[in-house]
């Protein structure tokens, strides 16, 4: 693709200064290969018969921008394909593969200490601080205030356990969509379904459930019929006179096949 | 002597936010993960299907045990999943030469009298040594130059495009274009290390 505007070509015609080879050859030769120019170019050709060493440095270079071209070029073939479907049985080797991927990925994290991150660590030694102060201070005024003026000062913590039980990562069947959640003051649920397959409307709303009073939901056939492969789930907690209370992060699950 | 500002890949970032223990990177990044099988298939298809499915599963098992081992090591000098494509190109060699090689030396010999031993594979469709002599150069260019050289070939800007997004002047990053040219070429004349990279990461 040629370049000329971008490259500081004033002109496709720019012309070859004369004299022997040196700097401003060189400044000649960058300009071209730049703006992507090929010893095809009439103009090009032309300046290269009146210096052999530009024309040889310019085949030479090229020859590997050319090169750079054919990978870039396979490159972006294999990664169009690499996220689209494949038919019959190459798409289950590469769905049990991907399979053997999650676990692994998976099981590494878990098994990996968290390295905590240079802002995390200063945010950590920092709450830590005030932590400190704060209980030196209450064991201060613990000893200079009598103790039947004290307050009752318990904190309860409040509802903010959430826990999605299954489905979860890799399964064989969607089966039963089953949550241990549930902010004060709940009357109702919904959960929602959404694509998570890359490249293929990842991140679209699939579903959306109507109100479910446990703490389970049961999608029927029709519905998972329309689910591709891969989706994330997430469920809200709601109340007639609040909205909406809270809503569980959402989790990822991978149908896979039960073949090898 | 001067090189461009090393503008990493946004990816960089998802990759650091997994090593952190990021739950929802976790999920980006397994995302990336699932086309690694892919990606085996396909350059397994393009070298003439040398290697069947278990010899595929054992390239993908290696790749991510070899791709896990170097996640720190990733510099975002190109997208996530080229750099997991160089990788899976390094490990299918590998398996591929050394099918090759046992084939060669064992089994053609054995063979080599029965008429109804098969004629050859399919000739592959890419030469994996020049694949990977060109990644190897462009892996030992500084981080910078390199991804200037990505961001003009891989991702087809123009200079122009990439002097404003590094926030240089076009004949600075015109200039270093060519040194990045010149010392590719410089690197493509060497003889070519058989190992194949060990742990740098591929110019992809």
């Amino acid at each position: 693709m040629n370049d000329y505007s971008n490259a500081g070509l004033d002109s496709p015609d720019l012309a070859l200064p004369g004299g022997p080879h040196g700097p401003e050859h060189e400044e000649w030769l960058s300009s071209v290969l730049a703006a992507g120019r090929s010893a095809s170019d009439a103009a090009v050709r032309g300046q290269l018969g009146r210096c052999a060493e530009c024309a040889r440095e310019f085949h030479a270079l090229f020859s590997v921008t050319q090169r750079i071209d054919r990978e870039a070029l396979l490159e972006k073939e294999i990664l169009a394909e690499a996220h689209s479907t494949l038919p019959g049985e190459a798409s289950q080797f590469v769905l049990r593969q991907q399979g053997q991927v999650d676990r692994f990925v998976r099981e590494r994290l878990a098994a990996k200490p968290r390295r905590e991150s240079a802002w995390k660590r200063s945010f950590t030694l920092r709450v830590a601080a005030a932590a400190a102060t704060v209980a030196v201070a209450t064991w201060i005024v613990k000893r200079l205030v009598p103790a039947g003026s004290r307050a009752d000062t318990r904190i309860t913590l409040g509802p903010s356990h959430q826990a999605i039980l299954s489905p979860k990562g890799d399964v064989l069947d969607w089966g039963s969509f089953v949550w241990d959640f549930k902010p004060s003051g709940t009357e109702w649920y919904t959960v929602r379904i959404e694509s998570a397959v890359p490249g293929d409307g990842d991140g679209e709303l699939l579903f959306e459930s109507d109100e479910l009073y446990v703490q389970a939901w049961q999608p029927s056939d029709e519905v998972i019929a329309k689910w591709p492969y891969a989706i994330r789930w997430s469920v809200s907690a709601h109340a007639a006179n609040r909205g909406t209370l809270d809503t569980s992060p959402a989790v990822y699950v991978r149908l896979v096949s039960s073949a090898r | 002597m001067f090189h461009p500002a090393h503008d990493p890949h946004p990816d960089l970032k998802l990759v650091r936010a997994v090593l952190d223990g990021s739950p929802e990177a976790t999920e980006r990044f397994l995302l990336h993960m699932h086309a690694l099988p892919r990606i085996a298939f396909s350059l397994n298809s393009r070298n003439g299907s040398i290697l069947n499915d278990f010899e595929l599963e054992d390239v993908v098992q290696n790749c991510l045990s070899s791709l896990w081992h170097q996640l720190a090591r990733y510099e975002g000098r190109g997208p996530l999943d080229a750099w997991v494509l160089g990788i899976c190109r390094n490990e299918l060699r590998r398996a591929s030469r050394t099918k090759t090689s046992i084939e060669r030396q064992v089994v053609e010999p054995l063979l080599g009298a029965l008429e109804s031993y098969p004629a050859e594979q399919a000739d592959p469709c890419v030469d994996f040594d020049e694949t990977e002599l060109l990644h190897q150069a462009m892996a030992r260019l500084p981080a910078g130059r390199a991804r200037l050289i990505r961001m003009k070939h891989y991702e087809s800007m123009t200079l122009g495009q990439i002097a404003s997004k590094l926030g240089l002047s076009l004949g600075t990053v015109k200039a270093d274009y060519f040194k990045g040219l010149k010392q590719l070429r410089a690197m493509l004349a060497e003889p070519f290390d058989q190992a194949g990279p060990q742990a740098q990461e591929s110019a992809s």
